[in-house]
């Protein structure tokens, strides 16, 4: 195996060498049919061709090549003396030197191009991830000042004028900063879960989970934000358990229904669905919301990608792509789409593989004795 | 309640300071340590009601603490645990720990959770042979369980799930403790006969098992049976 990738190599840095040398047979066949020996000029605009496409294809050496084996057979079939390598005119010497500087400034120029053209390429790669970079910074800088600004700002009244503020301001105060701690905690979340899942490889803490426990765990957890909703909630009977890491699912579950809370008016109904197909298990959150245009169902789960351009309403722009890169870690899927008569739904599959082992009978294998 | 003596283990200056002012104007009365080892050692010479330990300590990890305070003392311990901590907040619970909370948390949080955790002190020293929340009624005494009064059938094992859970009620108990409690040490890996157990159990349970009334699963912990509603912030 070894040898024969040598020789691969080999062949792969000697192939311009060859195709040199087929150039310069090709051209020398082309001048004994056209020309004919003895007409060394029109003889040596041809040989001069193959240098020139050579040294732009292949560069320096191989031209050089090119251009000392286009002289030798220059000298031997079509200078005077034919079939000799010696030469008589001193002009058939000049026209051989004139092949090898041709060689060595086309290829140089070519060269010079080639560099230019990677360089410029680059800068513009730079260019192009320089501002992605100052779009995520301007983004993370004004998610987490905004929040913090009126913290700032109403803490120093406090700290300042506390004991002569009216109680209901002060009592506004308050529970702005507590509003916009819970706003900045929820932003530091997202991006710390990020940062997790990016960071290196994650080891998925695996166990065999039922989604109805999740689902009631994450439901719980949430509770007061989803006051203001309908939520309604269909999980198939006998859904099989699932192999998964029970806390980065939550956190899918979690970033799904926060969503569409955000995305839809307070009074109208949250849908929750988990079914099984035969390979995965599939959960769709769905909601009466502002809907998502088709072509934006792929862009948002890009990073701090927030559709109304990010400022009206809160959020991270992370959740999405939080969700993604778990669901992927899990060979699942996670898809969004607008919905029929208006609103938003999300599916996601986690693939129903193996089956969980088995469990041993309880011990009395019936009912407790009262 | 009033002047039960909590000892703070924490070494954050700010976070001691808020727990300080929060818990003194509740009627506390306040013991802090800064380090796990001065910790341990006031644990045993102080005794107090409640230990608070965060798991961020500069010298000894929380489950070395949990272990060293549990080795002599049935005091009810907290773990403040930052996101992040997960394992080291599951190892302190295994070894001892009664229940934890996740900073950044509210001080109606942690009032709930001191609350919850005092009881269930009390409970274990003078237990009431049966436990009521609200339409779920559990008579340790008979074995016997009733919801809405109508009585509830359930399997030996379901039953030793649940029991467990109400002799801790309100505060997690861990995938460990329920398999260890139902099935015996050798099963405290086979996680997947108490997911089954559980789903089972709350449907025998409750009326609509993804909005669960009583029993809480607690993502990568446990479970938890819900005494008092608890806000998250």
């Amino acid at each position: 195996m070894r040898i024969r990738s040598t020789i691969l190599s080999a062949a792969h840095a000697s192939g311009p060498f060859f195709v040199g040398a087929g150039v310069v047979g090709l051209a020398a066949a082309l001048n004994w049919v056209l020309f004919g020996p003895g007409d060394t000029a029109d003889v040596g605009m041809v040989f001069l061709l193959g240098v020139v496409v050579i040294a732009l294809r292949f560069g320096f050496w191989p031209s050089l090549a090119t251009a000392g084996l286009s002289g030798i057979a220059f000298a031997y079939f079509f200078a005077p003396p034919i079939f000799q390598l010696a030469i008589s005119d001193l002009t058939h010497l000049v026209t051989f030197l004139v092949l090898l500087s041709i060689a060595v400034v086309v290829s140089e120029l070519a060269r010079r191009v080639r560099v230019q053209a990677r360089e410029s390429e680059q800068r513009r790669a730079e260019v192009e991830r320089e501002r992605m970079r100052n779009t995520l910074l301007s983004s993370v800088s004004h998610d987490l000042r905004t929040p913090l600004a009126s913290i700032i700002g109403a803490a120093s009244s406090l700290a300042t004028q506390g004991d002569s503020l009216p109680p209901g301001t002060r009592g506004e105060l308050v529970s702005s900063i507590l509003r916009e701690a819970e706003r900045l905690n929820r932003h530091i979340r997202g991006l710390l879960d990020m940062t997790r899942l990016e960071s290196g490889p994650v080891v998925l803490q695996r166990d065999w989970e039922a989604v109805e426990d999740l689902l009631g765990a994450t439901l719980d957890r949430m509770g007061p934000m989803l006051s203001a909703h309908e939520v309604t909630t269909r999980v198939a009977a006998d859904l099989p358990m699932v192999s998964m890491d029970a806390q980065l699912v939550a956190q899918v579950l979690t970033n799904l229904i926060e969503n569409a809370v955000k995305y839809s008016d307070p009074g109208t109904r949250i849908e929750i669905d988990a079914r099984a197909t035969e390979a995965d298990l599939v959960v769709e959150v769905a909601d009466r919301g502002c809907g998502i245009p088709a072509e934006a169902a792929e862009q948002v789960f890009e990073k701090f990608v927030r559709l109304d351009g990010g400022r009206r309403r809160e959020g991270s722009g992370l959740g999405l792509t939080v969700c993604r890169a778990i669901l992927q870690l899990h060979g699942g899927t996670i898809r969004i789409a607008g919905r029929e008569g208006g609103g938003t739904c999300v599916r996601f599959t986690l693939p129903l593989d193996g089956t969980p082992p088995g469990i041993p009978e309880d011990d009395a294998g019936g009912e407790l004795e009262s | 309640m009033s002047s039960q003596l909590v000892l703070l283990i924490e070494d954050e200056p700010e976070m001691r300071r808020f727990l300080r002012a929060s818990l003194v104007e509740h009627g506390f009365r306040l013991f802090e340590s800064e380090t796990g080892r001065d910790g341990i050692h006031q644990a045993a010479t102080r005794n107090p009601d409640v230990v608070l330990l965060d798991l961020g300590l500069p010298d000894v990890d929380g489950m070395e603490v949990t272990r060293a305070i549990r080795a002599s003392m049935t005091v009810p311990i907290l773990v403040i645990s930052a996101r992040g901590q997960e394992r080291d907040k599951v190892d302190a619970l295994d070894a001892g720990a009664d229940d934890y909370l996740t900073k950044p948390f509210g001080i109606q949080e942690l009032l709930a959770r001191i609350r919850v955790a005092l009881r269930r002190r009390a409970q274990a020293e003078h237990p009431e042979p049966v436990f009521a929340l609200g339409s779920l009624v559990v008579d340790l005494h008979k074995r016997r369980v009733f919801v809405d009064e109508e009585e509830v059938h359930l399997t030996p094992i379901e039953y030793r799930l649940l029991a467990s859970l109400v002799r801790r009620a309100g505060c997690v108990v861990t995938h460990q403790q329920l398999l260890e409690e139902a099935w015996g040490p050798a099963y405290t890996h086979q996680r997947q006969y108490l997911r089954v157990y559980m789903v089972q159990l709350r449907h025998k349970l409750e009326a609509d098992p993804t909005r669960p009334r009583f029993l809480l699963t607690e993502p990568g912990v446990g479970y938890r049976l819900k005494t008092e509603p608890v806000g998250e912030p």
